[in-house]
């Protein structure tokens, strides 16, 4: 129970601190292949035109419902699917332009936890062959000494060593989630992408591996691009989140001014669409809302995404596409008519 | 005279691997027009609380003791004939994926009238047709008339949470049970669907059963709350004196592990991983895992204490209280 | 945390390679399993001890005994359990010696149809792309000719001994294996663990050889299994059209077709064959069914 104390330290990010990951213009298109002869006739834009920062040591989260590209934005940094275009710099140096043969050496530096537990580690394998294969794989360790760091790493995840050749079917949904996080630690990387690391677990087992990826983001100096659709688990960890809708980035600022200087009108709506843990303080009223959620086919190229389903539109937003822009120091938005305050 | 009442349910699954207890004494009761919430991790029996209550548990699941009194029938003495009866039409039941449940290859429309049908044979196919069209205007799905046609991958998931929301209606169930509606859902429409509920309950005075993880959706939601832990009811209160003032370690311990968006304080976790049903501990089943574990939560499983009517703790800390009150 | 992590779910082991004893067990419970292990063993006895169980010599005649019934049949006599054939010679002593033709070819080729198959699928669904296209282009042509006849005339180019047999059916069989391995393959590339190896810089050889191929492995023993009995069928049906095993060797599938034209009047000489083959296949099926039963479930 050791995580539970002196995690209160929030909001690590200051002015001088360097910028470990940069993403510039990044697009991901996905094209959709129908007719004869399966010509690429249109594009899904996953993730259309993303631009943001990480500072080492910090937490950005990504949040944003599903199909916003915010998954898509991850596997793109790290390079499981190729993106179209764009630039993304991991301490300088462009990542997404070079070839994939390349990109091996930096795999070092980036590494990922997934969502699923049940299906991010082989049912073949011992955790022991699973931890060790990051360090295997870039022959880092041999023999006696990669049993000892395995075992190092299984007790900084809160594993029973013991455990070591057992298989992951044997472990229940947290633990397999540690074993996961102990792989991706395994070569001291700078910087873990976290995809919906808590979203597949029970509640009472989230708040371990949230505490867990607390602790040892201070112990290991690690930086984290925390990707969820939960906003009170995204709000939890992330020293700035940024917001995305439909493959943009809407919103982007510190933590606590996203919620108590909310700009964008699509935050305002997902964060009061979050239902409040006390009953005396109900938000969803009984209503008789229509649905309004739409499709990404049924956007239009024009004007800003959001504007059909926003109560604030105005004519211009229909057609005059909104860019991302710093409206106060540190807080960027997405939109013609950011809310008031 | 309440809606439902379980009493003392037990339900086994009988597999290759030997029998399974699911649910070892379940008991609570929905009144009518009150929106019950169980509450439960992965494992805990939720799910085959509502499958036992419909007796949709398959070749596999029996209930072995206990009653299900439905309007002071039990509906566990009930032919396969009759249950189908009271299925879909005074009970009825959504899950948690739409898709699944939605037949593939029939018009949306056509899937709320055929239950229409099904159970109201007085009504003619015309008539049949503007109660589906009624119900799903009512679902708050726009355009329904044109939307009748869709084929279910036509469709959104929310689109499709209404569609199965207005199948469940469209007999006028006298309960509802909701098993996960929103799980599947993303927020802004689970917003909605939880919204929609809201109105079904106050129009239609019809009764909730809500199946959920989720402690936010239980503020919101419900009247009273069921806690389910490891096949048992672990606590039972009405829900603002359940999140003032939870009672059992568990209860305690999910509602501070819970990240809410109001917060500013560390989580607390609880130790330990979910038990299986089929590695049940021994005694109380949270003895593994609670900070106030004592000698004979080990052996022995507490008796439900009861505060009054509405208000139940399984645990042995409260013996004491109970007695002396 | 440490206390969080020492309950180790006990969950059951049954799909681990290696617990023999769980493995029994299992096969204890279901009836089927057991038959079909039964005559599997027995067969494979016999194949291999043919020389001491066999009461004569298989091949040659003896002309006094041509066409003697079976011993309980009137006219037969207790030295010719199943009787003789139009040459005299034994038709039981020719049944055991003809499982070997029978259990080699259907094991062999499905080892060479099981390999080519295996990799191919696991390549072509693993690299997708232009790599998938071509393999399964391959394989669709292959899928349009009829089997049998292609077979045939292979078998009619090259004189068919044994080794010839093995690889002309391992060579028309594969794309089965290639299909639904690829099939496999192309779900299982999509899951986490596939993605993390890639995230780690795992090479694909290695990504194949240890997040692939074992997570596949199960289905394939199955349908490997499974195409022993088709196989064997296949070399009977050979036989029997007379491009399968040439005498003087022995195969089931010969021995129907020697019994032929004697089917009305000698009823014995094809009718065992026939049994023979139909309790093998069935043995193997049963085997396969239960394997699949047991190996199936995902985790």
């Amino acid at each position: 129970m050791t995580e539970a104390v002196e995690l209160k330290e929030k909001h690590r990010t200051t002015d001088d601190q360097k910028v470990l990951l940069e993403v510039k213009n990044l697009k991901t298109y996905f094209p959709i292949k129908s007719g004869k002869f399966k010509r690429t006739t249109r594009y899904v834009k996953a993730v259309d035109d993303v631009s943001f920062y990480v500072k080492k040591g910090e937490t950005l989260g990504i949040v944003g419902e599903s199909g916003c590209g915010k998954s898509t934005t991850g596997n793109s940094i790290i390079r499981l699917v190729e993106p179209t275009s764009g630039e993304v710099f991991f301490n300088g140096e462009n990542i997404a332009s070079v070839k994939p043969k390349d990109f091996r050496p930096h795999k070092k530096n980036i590494q990922m936890i997934f969502q699923d537990p049940f299906s991010s580690l082989n049912p073949r394998m011992h955790v022991f062959d699973i931890i060790a294969e990051p360090l295997v794989t870039h022959k880092l360790y041999k023999g006696k000494e990669l049993e000892k760091r395995v075992v190092e790493l299984m007790e900084i995840v809160g594993l029973d060593p013991e455990l070591l050749h057992r298989y992951p079917h044997e472990f229940s949904g947290g633990q397999r989630q540690r074993i996961g996080i102990a792989r991706a630690i395994a070569l001291n990387p700078e910087l873990i992408i976290c995809d919906e690391p808590v979203s597949a677990l029970d509640v009472s087992i989230q708040a371990q591996v949230l505490n867990l990826l607390k602790r040892l983001q201070k112990e290991l100096d690690l930086t984290y691009v925390f990707i969820a659709h939960g906003i009170p688990a995204v709000k939890y960890v992330s020293d700035r989140i940024a917001v995305m809708y439909m493959g943009e980035i809407v919103e982007v600022t510190t933590n606590e001014k996203l919620f108590s200087n909310t700009l964008h009108p699509y935050t305002k709506r997902l964060i009061s669409a979050v239902p409040s843990t006390d009953p005396t303080k109900r938000t969803i009223g009984d209503s008789d809302a229509v649905a309004d959620e739409l499709n990404q086919e049924e956007t239009s190229d024009q004007g800003c995404k959001f504007a059909a389903r926003c109560p604030f539109a105005q004519d211009n937003c229909l057609v005059d596409r909104p860019k991302l822009r710093e409206y106060a120091k540190g807080h960027y938005v997405k939109c013609h008519y950011p809310l008031k305050h | 005279m309440n809606l439902l009442e379980v009493k003392n349910l037990h339900t086994s699954f009988y597999t290759d691997h030997g029998v399974i207890p699911a649910l070892t004494g379940v008991s609570f009761s929905v009144k009518k027009g009150e929106v019950l919430g169980i509450v439960g991790e992965s494992g805990c029996g939720k799910s085959v609380t509502s499958l036992s209550i419909l007796q949709l548990l398959g070749n596999k699941g029996k209930i072995n003791s206990g009653s299900i009194h439905f309007k002071g029938q039990d509906l566990t003495t009930f032919s396969t004939k009759k249950m189908r009866k009271v299925r879909g039409n005074e009970i009825s039941m959504i899950f948690q994926e739409p898709l699944t449940s939605l037949n593939p290859l029939i018009r949306v429309g056509k899937q709320i009238e055929e239950t229409v049908l099904l159970h109201k044979e007085e009504l003619s196919k015309i008539e049949a047709r503007n109660h589906a069209i009624n119900m799903m205007k009512m679902v708050g799905i726009p355009q329904a008339e044109e939307k009748y046609a869709y084929y279910p991958h036509q469709l959104s998931g929310g689109m499709r949470q209404r569609i199965m929301i207005a199948i469940a209606l469209a007999c006028d169930p006298e309960l509802l049970i909701a098993d996960e509606p929103t799980t599947a859902l993303d927020v802004t429409i689970q917003e909605q669907i939880l919204g929609l509920m809201k109105k079904i309950t106050r129009e239609l005075d019809t009764s909730i059963i809500l199946i959920t993880h989720d402690l936010g959706v239980v503020a919101e939601m419900v009247d009273r709350v069921v806690v389910m832990y490891s096949g048992q009811v672990v606590e039972e209160n009405e829900v603002e004196k359940f999140f003032a003032n939870p009672k059992h370690p568990y209860s305690k311990g999910l509602i501070r592990s819970t990240p809410s968006i109001d917060q500013e304080d560390n989580l607390e976790s609880i130790k330990g991983s979910v038990p299986t049903p089929a590695n049940k501990p021994s005694g109380c089943p949270f003895h593994p895992r609670c900070p106030f574990a004592m000698e004979i939560c080990k052996s022995q499983a507490p008796e439900n204490m009861y505060y009054g009517e509405e208000e139940m703790v399984n645990c042995w800390l409260y013996k004491e209280e109970v007695k002396t009150s | 945390m440490s206390e969080a992590t020492s309950e180790v779910k006990k969950v059951k082991t049954y799909k681990r390679s290696g617990n023999v004893k769980l493995f029994l067990k299992l096969l204890a419970q279901s009836k089927t399993g057991m038959v079909g292990l039964f005559i599997l063993i027995s067969v494979t006895l016999i194949a291999i001890f043919a020389d001491f169980i066999a009461p004569y010599s298989p091949t040659e005649p003896q002309l006094s005994d041509i066409l003697v019934p079976p011993s309980w049949q009137e006219g037969g006599t207790s030295a010719y359990l199943l009787g003789t054939d139009n040459l005299g010679r034994d038709v039981f002593s020719r049944l055991i010696y003809g499982t070997r033709v029978s259990l080699i070819v259907g094991v062999l080729s499905v080892v060479v149809a099981g390999f080519i198959g295996l990799i191919i699928g696991v390549v072509s669904a693993y690299f997708g792309k232009w790599v998938d296209q071509i393999l399964m282009r391959i394989v669709d042509a292959f899928l349009s000719i009829p089997s049998i006849l292609f077979i045939m005339v292979i078998l009619t180019i090259f004189s068919p001994s044994l080794t010839v047999l093995i690889i002309v059916i391992g060579l028309t069989t594969w794309v089965n294996y290639a299909r639904i391995i690829r099939g496999e393959v192309l779900s299982l590339k999509e899951r986490e663990f596939v993605k993390a190896s890639q995230t780690i810089g795992t090479s694909h050889l290695t990504i194949i050889r240890k997040n692939l191929i074992p997570n596949v492995m199960s289905t394939f023993i199955v349908i490997s299994t499974l195409s022993v009995a088709t196989t064997i069928i296949l070399e009977a049906s050979l036989s029997f059209l007379g491009l399968g095993i040439q005498p003087p060797d022995i195969s089931w599938g010969g021995m129907l077709n020697d019994g032929r034209d004697y089917l009305a009047t000698h009823w014995w000489m094809g009718t065992f064959p026939g049994i023979a083959i139909t309790i093998t296949v069935l043995g193997i099926i049963f085997l396969g069914d239960w394997l699949r039963d047991v190996l199936d479930p995902r985790l």
